[in-house]
């Protein structure tokens, strides 16, 4: 019993040695540098709070009062302000949150879909092309083509697809991006022997797919959705580009807080913010840990 | 349907000759015909997709650059007229020679500040500073934040009438103006991209650092080694991979990035950059053919460069994985 306690006593001791050789930085800089982290997250926090606290004010208010909490908490600019501006396409945020929401879930789940399945063939079978295949998507993220957005709004235009949600899908629908490269990077180190037992059960390969691989990836699976439905949800060139008609949050946000600007309606701008970044804020506060268990360990090489 | 398996098995039997003992010869497996049909259908749409979106494209845009259209709308070949007239746009025209300095001054601004700065933070991070875990979830926001909203908020305080930072320098007598005039506009520009850059760079940045086996950087300890020490000569090598990553984003950002710009001056005041240019045309479905000339010349120029300097730090520690 003794002998155990010290034994304990020893390795917390250990640890506690290792920590102190860890933090060998001297004190006074320690906290200077705890100082600046400080003031580098107040810079980030303090402008979202300070339109989430001014965004209960009446326009009246905001205009004389500018500091400090309302004086009457008002939900006015949620009820009524941010409906008094729309976009140039004649959608008000209601609409375009739907829109917005419709492209985010089912833009996800394509892009997402999409890159598992071509990684996942890419690392797990051998074919003519797979080193090509491999190639060209690193080299994709590497080299930027930027003279090609004319080009592809023609192409869009030729195959009838410009300005239409179908169209929209089938540009985010791309399955050689960063998480090809991700998912190839967990597949390859998957072990084959789950697919050759459910072979000898008499599985097919769609059936492996399916039923063993995709659960084993789970964990990435849901992350890399998370970060991407994150992406599509802020998109704002690729919907402002080849969707005008259709108006995303994130392009209508822009539309409106120069609307509201012009009447001096602050609460609603601040408002249609809060509307917006919301959403995203409360996704990742609840995937919070698979995502940055996920994405960071995986970490990004080029 | 057996002359496909042959088709799909010809490249493994090829590799098997050439790589004996890869791990190919460990699965000692063959593509049966089931395994092929599943190849064809998992990549069918994914390569169609690329195809058409990255090679289609391509080609149409290389040939948009020999294209130009005529008054009835309809595009007819013009041969090297566009090239000349980018060349001399740029010979002539001081606004154009401005869109190239801000586009390029990116680079130096990213990977001589941003991401300096962002590694720094990511080490003292992992130095097990007080509230680190608090810290890194706040330096997560810029990422799941949309750029509109972020550059809203980088803008409120500067804003005249109800601006802080504006009032607090009125009061102490700078009436400066942030946004509305020609020098000052760009330099807000870049002081945002390394405000909201700095974010994503220690989130991947300290991931990197996590990753490093605690042995390694404890064994540096215990011969005496000093936190400067251990930061240049162990900590930087250590993760040069991600390092040499974020460097060459930073670099084609050169080229691409137009959105901070565009929402935070709309490109007034001499913030507009290559990127952007490309942007407004493409959205006004006019003169395409001119945004096709100035990407694909500009890309022919940089790719090499980034390609050259991926290869050289890629090089430099060679061997490191983490």
């Amino acid at each position: 019993m003794k002998a155990k306690l010290l034994s304990k006593l020893a390795s917390f001791k250990q640890a506690r040695n290792a920590r102190k050789l860890k933090n060998n930085v001297p004190r006074w800089l320690m906290w200077c540098i705890f100082a600046l982290f400080v003031l580098y997250a107040i810079t980030l926090l303090y402008p979202f709070l300070w339109m989430l606290v001014n965004s209960f004010k009446e326009t009246s208010e905001f205009l004389t009062h500018i500091n400090g909490f309302p004086k009457n908490w008002a939900f006015t600019s949620y009820t009524n302000g941010v409906f008094r501006y729309g976009s140039a396409s004649g959608m008000n945020i209601v609409q375009m949150f739907g829109m917005s929401a419709i492209l985010t879930i089912a833009g996800a789940f394509v892009s997402v879909f999409f890159s598992c399945c071509a990684a996942y063939t890419v690392s797990k079978y051998n074919f003519i092309g797979k080193k090509l295949i491999y190639g060209v998507a690193v080299f994709m993220m590497v080299v930027p083509i930027v003279g090609s957005l004319p080009g592809q709004v023609r192409m869009m235009q030729d195959f009838k697809m410009y300005d239409t949600v179908i169209g929209l899908l089938f540009l985010y629908s791309g399955a050689f991006g960063l998480n090809f490269i991700l998912f190839y990077a967990f597949f390859v180190n998957i072990s084959w022997s789950y697919a050759e037992a459910a072979r000898v059960d008499g599985a097919n390969d769609f059936i492996i797919f399916f039923r063993i691989m995709i659960p084993l990836a789970k964990g990435p699976i849901i992350a890399v959705f998370i970060l991407q439905a994150i992406g599509l949800w802020n998109d704002y060139s690729t919907p402002a580009i080849f969707l005008p008609s259709l108006t995303t949050l994130a392009v209508g946000l822009d539309e409106i807080k120069t609307a509201a600007m012009q009447q001096m309606d602050y609460p609603a701008m601040f408002a249609a913010v809060m509307i917006t970044v919301l959403p995203m804020l409360v996704l990742f506060a609840c995937f919070q840990k698979t995502i940055m268990e996920n994405t960071i360990i995986g970490g990004l090489k080029g | 349907m057996n002359k496909i398996a042959a088709l799909f098995n010809k490249g493994k039997t090829r590799s098997k000759s050439t790589n004996g003992d890869g791990f190919r010869k460990k699965r000692k497996r063959r593509n049966s015909v089931g395994a092929c049909i599943f190849i064809v259908v998992m990549l069918a749409y994914p390569v169609l997709q690329f195809l058409i979106t990255w090679l289609y494209v391509n080609i149409n845009s290389v040939a948009l650059v020999f294209q130009r259209q005529n008054e009835f709308f309809e595009y007819e070949w013009v041969g090297f007229d566009n090239v000349i007239a980018f060349f001399r746009s740029f010979k002539i025209d001081p606004a154009t020679r401005q869109v190239y300095l801000n586009s390029f001054l990116y680079m130096p601004v990213t990977c001589m500040i941003s991401i300096p700065l962002a590694t720094v933070f990511s080490y003292f991070l992992y130095k097990e500073m007080p509230l680190s875990g608090v810290f890194r979830v706040i330096y997560f926001i810029p990422n799941i934040i949309p750029v509109v909203a972020l550059t809203l908020a980088f803008r409120m305080p500067f804003e005249p009438g109800y601006g802080f930072l504006n009032v607090l320098m009125q009061k102490m007598g700078l009436h400066l103006q942030y946004f509305g005039k020609e020098p000052n506009a760009q330099i807000m520009v870049y002081i945002y991209c390394i405000w909201a850059g700095l974010g994503y760079n220690i989130v991947l940045l300290s991931g990197a650092i996590g990753r490093v086996p605690e042995e390694v950087l404890e064994s540096a300890r215990l011969d005496g080694v000093g936190p400067m020490r251990e930061f240049f000569q162990f900590v930087v090598p250590l993760i040069w991979p991600t390092l040499t990553t974020l460097i060459i984003l930073g670099m084609t950002n050169v080229l691409t990035l137009y959105l901070q710009p565009y929402l935070l001056t709309k490109g007034a005041n001499g913030t507009q950059t290559i990127g952007m240019v490309i942007f407004t045309i493409s959205q006004s479905d006019r003169n395409l053919e001119s945004a096709a000339t100035t990407g694909l010349l500009c890309s022919l120029i940089w790719a090499p460069v980034i390609l050259t300097v991926r290869h050289f730090m890629s090089k430099c520690f060679a061997g490191v994985d983490y």
